[in-house]
C-alpha cells in the first residue's frame, strides 16, 4: 500500500563546491518539479486561509440544498446534507494535509532517533535497531495500522501515530548512513572534543546534512500519509464525521456516485492531485539532489 | 427485556445492516397472490456483512439472520403487526393464576439430522440452557420469571414462571430457538464455549437446512424436505457474506443479489430499474436523541421539554428518511396496536414555547445567541455512532434545530462498541446521543424505564411509570394490560426522558420476481417462513 | 552463504516472535472487549461469565504463553464471532488472497519490468515520460476509489465484468472465477505496478553505467543485445529484491481491495474482525499473514544471495 515505504533516497556523498546551488539550478530548470511545487504551496495556502477562503461554514447544513450541482451560489455544489463542497474541500484540506504532514514530522523525528542512535552506538544496537527497521519493512503493517485503530479508536492523534509510527523507516535509514558517513569528520570530532553529546551531535550537525535526502523522503511521505488516511477513510477507520478529511468525504460520497458522482470525484481529485504533486516534487528534488541519477 | 440497538452491535456498517433490517411486502411482490402457480427451484441470494456463525446462542444481524432459518422458536410473528403465532408450538394456554403455560407441540416435525423432535428438546433447551448460568446466553434477561419447564407427553410441555408473564409467548419467539438435545444431552459446560462440533454441521428443524459453508464466500443452505410445514419451494437460500454495502448495492443492482436493506439515500439511484421493487416495513424500533437525566441540564425536566419542542422531525423525515418513517412521541411504537397511545404530548415543533421553557429554567440567552445560566453557556455534546449517513444527517439536523433556540451543539462521532460501553455504564458520561432501540413485539418497556433498570441509558426514573409498568409487566388480561401501558406512554411523554424523533421502517430492495415474501412482516420474522418463498420465472 | 542462510532464518524467526508479541499486545492493551460483549441484552453476569470462560481475565502472560503454546502446536484457538477455529476459517480464505495476490503480482512484473526497461534504454525520451506519468499516475490514485470506479464502468455500465465475489452461484469454473479476478488484480496491482516500473528503471540505469555494459558496447556490441543481454539480467537481481518488500503492501492492500469487490479473502476477513474485535482471528491473521510474508522474504533474500554472492559477504 505504500509508496514511501520502499522509496529511498540515496545521495551520493557531497562533493565540492556549493551543491546546495547546483541542486537549485537543476530543479528549476525541471518544469514539472517546479510546477508541482508551486501548485502545492497553493493548495497549502488555501488549506490555511480556509476560513476567508469558504463561502461557507463547512458544516452549516440546508438540507433543501441537497446535492445541488455547481452553480455561482455553490461554485462546486453541495453534498448529501446541502453543506458547500467548496467550503468542505478547503476545510477538509486543512485536516487531510494536516494528518500527511503531522505525520511524517512525527515519522522524521522517530526515523532520525533510530537511524541516530543506530549510527553511533555501533554493534550490537545498530544490528538491532536495523533489523527492526527491515523488520517493519517485512510485514503486512497495514493490517496492525487496521487492527490498531478499531480497537483504540480512530481519533485524529491515532490515524496520526500510526501512519507516522509505520513509515519512519526511510528516514532511519537515511540519518544511519548520514552518521555513518560523518562520524569521523573533523567537524563531529570537534563537537565530541568540546564535549558535545551525540543528541546535540545528532541533531546539530549530523542531521543538517541529511536533510536533502530527509525532504525527498518526506516529500513523498506525505503524499503516502494523505492516501493512507483515504485508505483507512473508505475502511472506516480514517478522521471521523463531521469534521471533513477529503478521505472521509470521498469515502461518504460513494454512496452516492450513483445519482451524484461529482460528489466522490471532487475530493478523490484533491486526493489524487496533491499526491501526484507531493510525488512529482519529491522526484524532482531527488533529481536535483541526485544528478547521477537513478 | 429485549432490546437491542441494532441487534448486533458490531461494527458500524453491521449497523447499517442491522439498522435497515426489515423486509417487507407482504407479497407485494405477488400481486394479488394466486394470480400464477407457485414455480419450484432457484435460490434466493442475500448479502450478510461477515461471516456467520452458525451458532444460534449469540447475537449479531448476520448470525440472526441464517439462524432463523436453520432453527424454529416455540412461537413466532406474524402479519399483521407482528402478531404471536405458533411455530414449533400448534398451540398454548395459561393457567388461571398466570403462572403456568402449557404448550402443545406439532407433530411429525424432525430435526434436519431425520431424528424426531419432541418435548424434551424443549424442556432441555430452556432447563439445560436458558436457565443454567454457566452457558451464555444473550437473552437470558426476557426469560427471568420463568423459573423451569416439565415434559408432560411427548408433544406438551409446561413452563413455569414466579409472577405472571403475559410477555412470555412473545419472547419465546425472540431469538430464542429450541435445539436439538440428543446433539447436546453429553456436551459440559465447557463445551458449548467451544461448539465447533456442532458450528461445522448444525443441526435445526427450519425449513433449510445446512449445505456448505464457504468462508469470505457464502453460506448455503439447501431444502429440508422433510420440513413439517410442507417442502419449500426453492432449492436453496444462499447468504452472502459482502462487508462493503456499495458492493451489496452494486451487485443487487446488477440481478446478483435477490434483496437488500437499503439507506434511505439510495433509493433514487433504483428509480427506473424494474428489477428492483422497494418496500418499506414498519418495524417494532424507534429512533430517539438520547439525553442523560441524571446530568445537568437534562436532570431539569423543563430543558427535556424544550430540547423536543426544537427538534423539527418532520425535516429530519423528509430530509434524512426519504419521508419513510413516522413521527415518534412515545416508545411504544404503532406497531403494537392494542398498546400504542397516539394521544400523548407530542412536541410538534414550537419554538417560541422551547424557549420560553429556557427562559423558565434559568437559561437565558446571552453573548452570541448562546444560553447561559449562571455564567455557564448551555452547550451540549451529542454522540452518534459513526459510518451511518442517516444518523449523521440526523444528527446534524437536531444541531442547526438546536441553535435555533440558543443551545450550542458539538457533534461527535465514534465506534459504535464504544459508544454501547458509554451507554450502558452507570452513571454514563454521555450527554446527548442518537440511537434506538427495536424490541421483541411486546409492550414491557420496564428495562428501559423502570427507575436504575439495565437498559434505563436515560437514568430516567419516575415512579408513577414504575408502577404502571410492573403492574403491565403482571396483567394477563389485555384490555387492562393496554390501559396500564397507555398511561404510562401520557407519562413517560410529559417527562421526555429523551426526544423522541420517529418509528422507523426498514427499507428492503428485492428483487421483481420474488414471491411468497411478506411485505410487511420484516426480514427477520419473514425468514422464518422461507418455505413459502419462491421465484417467479 | 551456509551462515548467511543460518543468519538470515535466524532472524526470521525472531521477528515472527516479536510479530507474535506486538499482535497480542496490541489486543491485550485494547479498551473494551470483543463485540460479543457489547451485546446491550447481554446481562453483567452474562458477560463477566463469557469474558471467563475465554479466559480473558487472566493475566497478561498467563494468557500471551497459553496462546503461544497453542500456536506452536497449530491451534489459533476459536473464533468469538464464527464459534468455528480460527485455523479452518484461514485455511479456507487465504489461498483466495494468494491467487489475488499472484495474480497482481503477475500482472505488475510482466507489465513493469518491460515498461521500465524501455524507459530506461530511451531515457528522457517522450516514452519515458510517458511511463513516468502514468505510474506516477498509478502512485496517487485512492484504491477504493479506482474501484469503484472499474465497477461502474465495467459492470454496471457496460456489464462486461462481476462487480464483485470470486465466482457465480454454482458455477466457479475456471473462466468464471478469471473474470471475477480481473477487476480486483487491477486494483491492487496499479499501484505496485507504478513502483516496480520506477524501480525496474533506475535499477536498469545503474547497471547501464556499468563497466562491463560500456565495455560490451566498445566492443560494438549493438545497443539492444547490450540492454536485454547484459544489462537486463543484472538490473533483474535489484527488482527480486523490491518484489519482496512488495510482498507485505500486497497483503495490506488487500484489505481494501478484497472490501470492494468482496474478495473471500483473508484481507476482508483481518478487517471484518479488527471490527467484531474477534481476538483470536485478529491474531491468527496477524500471525499467518506474517509468517508468509517474512518467508517469503527470507527466500527472495536467499535467492537474491544465491544469484550474487557478494550479498552474503557484504551482508545486506
Amino acid at each position: 500500500m505504500s509508496a514511501s515505504a520502499i522509496e529511498e533516497a540515496p545521495l551520493p556523498p557531497s562533493s565540492g563546491r556549493s551543491p546546495g546551488s547546483r541542486a537549485w539550478v537543476r530543479f528549476r530548470n525541471n518544469r514539472i518539479a517546479v510546477l508541482a511545487l508551486v501548485l502545492l504551496a497553493l493548495i497549502n495556502i488555501a488549506a490555511v486561509l480556509a476560513p476567508v477562503l469558504s463561502p461557507y461554514p463547512p458544516n452549516a447544513v440546508s438540507l433543501r440544498e441537497r446535492l445541488q450541482p455547481p452553480s455561482v451560489k455553490h461554485p462546486l455544489g453541495t453534498d448529501e446534507n446541502g453543506r458547500d463542497m467548496l467550503s468542505r474541500l478547503l476545510y477538509g484540506a486543512r485536516i487531510s494535509l494536516a494528518v500527511g504532514i503531522a505525520a511524517v514530522v512525527f515519522a522524521v523525528f522517530l526515523g532520525a532517533l533510530v537511524g541516530g542512535a543506530a549510527g553511533f552506538v555501533e554493534g550490537m544496537t545498530d544490528s538491532v535497531l536495523m533489523r527492526v527497521t527491515d523488520g517493519m519493512l517485512s510485514v503486512p503493517i497495514f493490517f496492525f495500522m487496521i487492527t490498531t485503530l478499531a480497537l483504540f479508536g480512530a481519533t485524529l492523534t491515532n490515524i496520526i501515530l500510526v501512519i507516522g509510527v509505520t513509515s519512519w523507516m526511510s528516514v532511519a535509514r537515511i540519518v544511519r548512513g548520514e552518521v555513518l558517513r560523518n562520524r569521523e569528520m573533523p567537524f563531529v570530532e570537534a563537537a565530541r572534543s568540546l564535549g558535545a553529546g551525540p543528541f546535540h551531535i545528532l541533531f546539530r550537525h549530523v542531521l543538517p546534512q541529511s536533510w536533502p535526502a530527509i525532504i525527498v523522503s518526506a516529500t513523498l511521505g506525505i503524499g503516502w500519509a494523505i492516501l493512507m488516511e483515504s485508505s483507512l477513510s473508505f475502511l472506516g477507520l480514517g478522521v471521523q464525521p463531521p469534521d471533513s478529511s477529503w478521505g472521509n468525504m470521498l469515502s461518504k460520497a460513494r454512496g452516492y456516485m450513483w445519482n451524484a458522482p461529482l460528489l466522490a470525484f471532487i475530493p478523490g481529485f484533491a486526493i489524487f492531485l496533491t499526491v501526484l504533486l507531493c510525488n512529482w516534487l519529491g522526484d524532482g528534488l531527488r533529481d536535483a539532489l541526485d544528478p547521477t541519477g537513478t | 427485556m429485549s432490546g437491542t440497538p441494532v441487534s448486533s452491535g458490531l461494527s458500524r456498517r453491521s449497523l447499517l445492516a442491522g439498522l435497515a433490517s426489515a423486509p417487507v411486502m407482504t407479497s407485494i411482490l405477488g400481486g394479488p397472490a394466486g394470480a400464477q402457480a407457485p414455480v419450484a427451484g432457484g435460490a434466493f441470494t442475500i448479502p450478510v456483512i461477515s461471516n456467520p456463525a452458525l451458532w444460534p446462542l449469540i447475537g449479531g444481524v448476520q448470525n440472526v439472520m441464517v439462524n432463523r432459518v436453520l432453527f424454529n422458536s416455540l412461537t413466532s410473528y406474524d402479519d399483521p403487526n407482528q402478531k404471536v403465532v405458533g411455530d414449533l408450538a400448534e398451540k398454548w394456554s395459561v393457567s388461571e393464576d398466570g403462572l403456568t403455560w402449557t404448550f402443545s407441540l406439532y407433530p411429525n416435525v424432525t430435526w434436519h439430522d431425520g431424528k424426531p423432535f419432541t418435548a424434551d428438546d424443549v424442556v432441555f433447551t430452556i432447563t439445560k440452557i436458558w436457565l443454567n448460568p454457566k452457558i451464555s446466553f444473550p437473552q437470558r434477561s426476557n426469560f427471568a420469571t420463568l423459573t423451569g419447564a416439565e415434559k408432560v407427553d411427548e408433544r406438551t410441555v409446561k413452563l413455569v414462571t414466579n409472577v405472571p408473564t403475559p410477555a412470555l409467548p412473545v419472547m419465546l419467539g425472540y431469538l430464542a430457538p429450541i435445539l436439538p438435545a440428543h446433539v447436546f444431552s453429553s456436551w459440559s459446560n465447557e463445551d458449548f464455549t467451544r461448539p465447533t462440533a456442532f458450528t461445522k454441521s448444525p443441526v435445526g428443524t427450519g425449513p433449510f437446512k445446512f449445505g456448505e459453508f464457504t468462508p469470505g464466500s457464502s453460506v448455503r443452505l439447501v431444502r429440508n424436505d422433510a420440513y413439517f410445514r410442507g417442502k419449500p419451494l426453492l432449492d436453496a437460500l444462499v447468504f452472502k457474506i459482502m462487508p462493503d454495502v456499495e458492493q451489496q448495492f452494486a451487485q443487487l443492482q446488477s440481478g446478483q443479489l435477490d434483496w437488500m436493506i437499503i439507506e434511505p439515500y439510495q433509493i433514487d439511484a433504483l428509480k427506473g430499474n424494474a428489477r428492483i421493487k422497494v418496500n418499506d416495513v414498519k418495524s417494532n424500533m424507534y429512533f430517539y436523541v438520547g439525553l442523560n437525566d441524571a446530568m445537568p441540564p437534562f436532570d431539569d425536566k423543563r430543558v427535556r421539554q424544550a430540547l423536543s419542542y426544537a427538534v423539527d422531525r418532520q425535516a429530519i423525515i423528509d430530509g434524512a428518511l426519504a419521508g419513510r418513517a413516522d413521527i415518534a412521541a412515545s416508545p411504544i411504537t404503532p406497531v403494537l396496536a392494542d398498546f400504542h397511545n397516539d394521544k400523548v404530548e407530542s412536541y410538534a415543533i414550537d419554538l417560541k414555547k422551547a424557549g420560553d421553557l429556557l427562559d423558565q429554567a434559568g437559561w437565558k440567552v446571552g453573548a452570541g445567541g448562546i444560553r447561559a445560566k449562571d455564567g455557564k453557556p448551555l452547550k451540549i455534546t451529542l454522540d452518534v455512532d459513526a459510518g451511518n449517513t442517516t444518523r449523521e444527517q440526523i444528527a446534524l439536523i437536531v444541531q442547526d434545530n438546536w441553535k435555533k433556540i440558543g443551545v450550542d451543539t458539538t457533534i461527535k462521532t465514534g465506534d459504535f462498541g464504544a459508544f454501547v460501553q458509554r451507554m450502558r455504564a452507570k452513571p454514563s458520561d454521555l450527554q446527548a446521543f442518537i440511537c434506538w432501540w427495536i424490541t421483541a413485539p411486546d409492550p414491557d418497556i420496564i428495562s428501559y424505564y423502570g427507575t436504575d433498570k439495565t437498559l434505563n441509558i436515560f437514568a430516567y426514573s419516575n415512579p408513577a411509570v414504575d408502577k404502571l409498568l410492573d403492574e403491565g409487566r403482571k396483567t394477563i388480561d389485555l384490555a387492562q394490560r393496554a390501559k396500564l401501558y397507555k398511561d404510562a406512554q401520557v407519562l413517560i411523554a410529559q417527562d421526555a426522558p429523551c426526544v423522541f424523533l420517529y418509528y422507523a421502517r426498514e427499507i428492503e430492495s428485492v428483487s421483481a420476481n420474488l414471491r411468497g415474501w411478506s411485505p410487511t412482516l420484516g426480514y427477520r420474522y419473514a425468514l422464518g417462513q422461507a418455505e413459502k418463498i419462491w421465484k417467479a420465472k | 552463504m551456509a551462515r548467511y542462510l543460518i543468519r538470515r532464518t535466524g532472524e526470521a524467526a525472531v521477528l515472527i516472535l516479536v510479530v507474535s508479541f506486538v499482535a497480542f499486545l496490541l489486543v491485550y492493551m485494547a479498551p473494551g472487549g470483543p463485540a460479543v460483549l457489547l451485546d446491550p441484552n447481554m446481562t453483567p453476569e452474562d458477560a463477566a461469565l463469557m469474558k471467563n470462560l475465554m479466559g480473558l481475565d487472566e493475566p497478561f502472560h498467563v494468557q500471551y504463553w497459553r496462546w503461544l503454546a497453542a500456536i506452536a502446536q497449530g491451534d489459533l484457538g476459536l473464533s468469538l464471532s464464527v464459534r468455528l477455529p480460527v485455523y479452518d476459517i484461514i485455511r479456507q480464505q487465504l489461498p483466495n488472497t494468494m491467487v489475488l495476490a499472484a495474480a497482481s503480482l503477475v500482472v505488475a512484473v510482466t507489465i513493469s519490468v518491460p515498461l521500465g526497461v524501455i524507459a530506461a534504454a530511451k531515457r528522457n525520451s517522450i516514452v519515458d515520460q510517458a511511463v513516468a506519468l502514468l505510474s506516477s499516475f498509478g502512485l496517487a490514485v485512492p484504491a477504493f476509489w479506482f474501484g469503484l470506479l472499474l465497477v461502474i464502468a465495467f459492470s454496471l455500465k457496460l456489464e462486461w465484468l462481476p462487480a464483485g465475489g470470486m465466482a457465480t452461484d454454482g458455477d466457479g469454473s475456471f473462466w468464471d472465477v478469471a473474470r471475477h479476478l480481473v477487476l480486483p488484480t487491477l486494483v491492487l496491482a496499479t499501484s505496485n505496478m507504478a513502483q516496480l516500473t520506477r524501480h525496474t528503471r533506475s535499477a536498469m540505469l545503474t547497471v547501464l553505467r556499468e563497466d562491463y555494459v560500456r565495455t560490451a558496447r566498445a566492443k560494438g556490441v549493438s545497443e539492444t543485445v547490450a540492454i536485454y543481454r547484459h544489462a537486463l539480467r543484472n538490473a533483474l537481481v535489484p527488482v527480486l529484491s523490491v518484489i519482496g518488500l512488495l510482498l507485505p503492501q500486497l497483503f495490506g492492500g488487500a484489505a481494501v481491495t478484497e472490501t470492494v469487490f468482496s474478495w473471500p479473502g483473508i484481507g476482508q476477513l483481518a478487517v471484518r474482525a479488527a471490527f467484531e474485535r474477534d481476538y483470536p482471528m485478529i491474531m491468527g491473521v496477524a500471525m499467518v499473514t506474517s509468517v508468509i510474508v517474512i518467508l517469503a522474504s527470507l527466500m527472495v533474500d536467499l535467492l537474491y544471495a544465491w544469484i550474487d554472492p557478494r550479498i552474503s559477504v557484504a551482508g545486506r
